[in-house]
């Protein structure tokens, strides 16, 4: 009865109910949208990591993956004691650094990897493999290259002469995509020996170590060998990454959390305001309804169902609307430079949509807690006096 | 024409940056040590002070390679950018040659600099001078300062866009929020303007009268508001500014916003009034006092 008494309530009001679900939706789709941001990076961070299957990734003590340009010295030895380890599958040194090529009377800068046979996922190559570099399709666009063609790569553009120095020519062996690429980022992939040649590098310098741990094994166990082992390296877990730059991402999880705050005040009030004058009208009849002999507690009830019926109602429609704001902000915060293109700031999840339901539910039933305290304490002869007067 | 200024460096993202983490104070004689400005956070992280000796290393130092002593001779609160404010990183500054020569006795080429900082006699020619220095100097591109500028700002330009994206889905929020308080005050209302009606007074001179009341609610939230407002700034700054240890301001009101947050308010309240009022004056008197 309380239900049936809540709907038709709800229903009699229709404009009143309408703008009250809208604006409890449109709150509604703001915390989904913050539910999704706050942590969303981490988690888009996390999955795009844990996609390369490899665990570790081994680094110049306090440095964070190509942040600085120190290297790992001797990488290749260190590499081959790290593999040696029971519980380590495989463990290969790779190196990052910028370079200029050249093809076709065009240069252009662009990031190069050194990378050695055992290192998957870092670049998925399109169409058949010939010998040679992997280049990604917007350096292929800035220098039209092809696979077949050759490109001329330097290390450093001499500033008197503008020449470019240290050159080095190479096949396009094919077209890749590589995993973190920044959006429009030049970028291209070559045999670890052949960069440290072209670097100088001869003594096996690397940017960091890639480790595969063995099924089973506990990534974290290995990681602390590895720091005990060599002091001056870091053995960094993805979660470990996560929760190095999750103090850079303070700004996001703490204004997620501030909005959210935000839009569950707005529907708190907006259902509590709401529903204290419609109870304010509603006195006589809530009157009516004890002097036919409903409880007290159901008539506070009722008062909290028809918050939760306005939450309930809303939910589905905040999380609907909630899911269609977030692209357009997902795309203006992707637009920031520096944001790799398979990062999100907003990631939907389970747990997302959970919080948010109950968020919502919650605060429906709390923002009525108010008016049906009111209906509660009412007087019923005097309330049914003043109404006959 | 052009004053060539290569007198700091800065080593921010250098691995000096990252060795200075271990870099360690030294009890050495300080006589004719080459000197190191340190900014605050740094100081405050190596535990520093004017006078202190620390050595540093481009290289790790469990590893062999080359590493000098310097002096701390001033610990100061730089300038700070924003965009470096979540980053960690640690910062010393150099006199050019003593980290050149740091630099290349660990095995790095000489008269290398990441870039060069001109300053010009003629300021408003800056773009002028950027493209002849272009076509002049092979290998290098020029940027005036304007285009630095502009470079580095592009993060907070897209946080600037991603804020007034959702400011404006909050004030989609707030404006029903208020229509649908305006309606039901004026609701609330309807029996006094029914009296009023039947009593003779104009729909003209009511209508004004629940605009009035209409724009004094929403003048009055907005007072509220811009209180909540200014508390919430000094809260987010009283909290950030320890957290990253820094004095840039996280959060700032200024007058324009509160101009626009006070007349979007009042030309909301009024508008949502109207509508009401519009709705209510269409009934007959009688029905509005319940006949």
């Amino acid at each position: 009865m309380v239900w049936l008494l809540a709907r038709r309530t709800l229903r009699r009001s229709l404009s009143r109910t309408v703008l009250l679900v809208a604006g409890v939706t449109i709150a509604g789709a703001l915390l989904f949208d913050m539910s999704m941001l706050g942590g969303g990076l981490e988690r888009s961070l996390a999955l795009s990591l844990g996609r390369l299957h490899y665990e570790l990734r081994v680094l110049p003590a306090g440095t964070l993956p190509f942040a600085t340009e120190t290297t790992i010295p001797d990488a290749g030895r260190a590499a081959r004691r790290i593999a040696a380890h029971p519980d380590v599958a495989w463990a290969a040194p790779l190196l990052g650094t910028t370079l200029y090529a050249e093809a076709g009377g065009r240069r252009r800068a662009a990031f190069a990897y050194g990378l050695t046979p055992e290192i998957p996922d870092i670049v998925r190559v399109e169409g058949p493999v010939g010998a040679g570099v992997v280049v990604n399709r917007p350096l292929a666009e800035a220098l039209d290259l092809r696979p077949g063609d050759t490109l001329r790569l330097a290390t450093r553009i001499s500033p008197q002469t503008g020449a470019p120095e240290r050159v080095v020519t190479v096949r396009v062996g094919a077209l890749g995509e590589f995993a973190f690429d920044l959006a429009g980022q030049r970028t291209l992939a070559l045999p670890l020996a052949d960069l440290q040649a072209l670097l100088g590098a001869g003594s096996g310098e690397a940017s960091l170590l890639l480790v595969k741990v063995r099924p089973g094994a506990d990534p974290e166990r290995v990681a602390a060998w590895i720091e005990d082992a060599f002091p001056a390296l870091d053995a960094l877990s993805v979660a470990a990454i996560v929760e190095q730059i999750r103090r850079q991402l303070t700004y996001f999880a703490h204004f997620a959390t501030v909005l959210s705050a935000v839009s569950l005040l707005v529907a708190f009030l907006l259902i509590g305001a709401v529903l204290t004058l419609a109870v304010g009208e509603r006195l006589g009849e809530l009157a009516a309804l004890r002097a036919i002999g409903l409880a007290r507690a159901r008539l506070v009830l009722l008062i909290l169902v028809e918050g939760l019926v306005v939450a309930g109602v809303s939910t589905p429609l905040a999380l609907l609307l909630g899911a269609a704001i977030s692209d357009p902000l997902d795309a203006i915060l992707r637009s920031a430079p520096g944001v790799p293109r398979e990062l999100h700031f907003f990631v939907g999840s389970p747990a997302a949509v959970a919080r948010t339901v109950a968020l919502l539910l919650l605060t429906g039933t709390f923002g009525a807690a108010y008016p049906a305290w009111v209906a509660g304490r009412l007087n019923v002869a005097a309330t049914l006096h003043r109404e006959v007067q | 024409m052009l004053l060539l200024l290569l007198v700091l460096t800065l080593v921010s993202a250098h691995p000096v940056a990252a060795d200075a983490a271990a870099a360690t104070a030294g009890a050495a004689s300080t006589g004719a040590l080459p000197t190191v400005a340190v900014p605050e956070r740094t100081a405050r992280r190596l535990g520093l002070r004017p006078g202190d000796v620390i050595e540093v290393s481009p290289r790790p130092f469990t590893e062999p390679g080359a590493r000098r002593r310097f002096r701390v001779a001033v610990v100061w609160a730089p300038p700070e950018h924003p965009a470096d404010v979540a980053r960690e990183d640690l910062l010393l500054r150099f006199h050019l040659p003593d980290l050149e020569s740091l630099l290349v006795a660990d095995r790095m080429p000489a008269d290398v600099v990441d870039r060069v900082v001109v300053r010009l006699r003629a300021p408003q020619r800056a773009e002028a001078v950027a493209r002849d220095l272009d076509a002049l100097v092979p290998g290098v591109d020029v940027y005036t300062a304007e285009e630095v500028a502009r470079h580095v700002s592009r993060t907070f330009v897209v946080v600037s866009r991603f804020h007034r994206a959702i400011g404006a889905v909050t004030l989609l929020a707030g404006a029903i929020f208020l229509v649908t308080i305006m309606s039901l005050k004026l609701t609330e209302m309807r029996r006094e303007i029914g009296a009023l009606r039947l009593l003779g007074v104009s729909r003209a001179t009511i209508g004004l009268a629940v605009l009035a009341i209409a724009g004094a609610v929403a003048l009055l939230g907005t007072l509220v508001g811009m209180g909540v407002g200014a508390a919430l700034v000094a809260a987010i700054n009283a909290y950030y500014r320890p957290l990253f240890e820094t004095h840039v301001r996280f959060a700032v009101l200024v007058p324009e916003t509160l101009l626009a947050a006070a007349a979007l308010a009042v030309v909301l309240g009024v508008g949502a009034g109207a509508a009401v009022a519009v709705r209510l004056l269409r009934r007959p008197p009688l029905e509005q006092v319940g006949r």
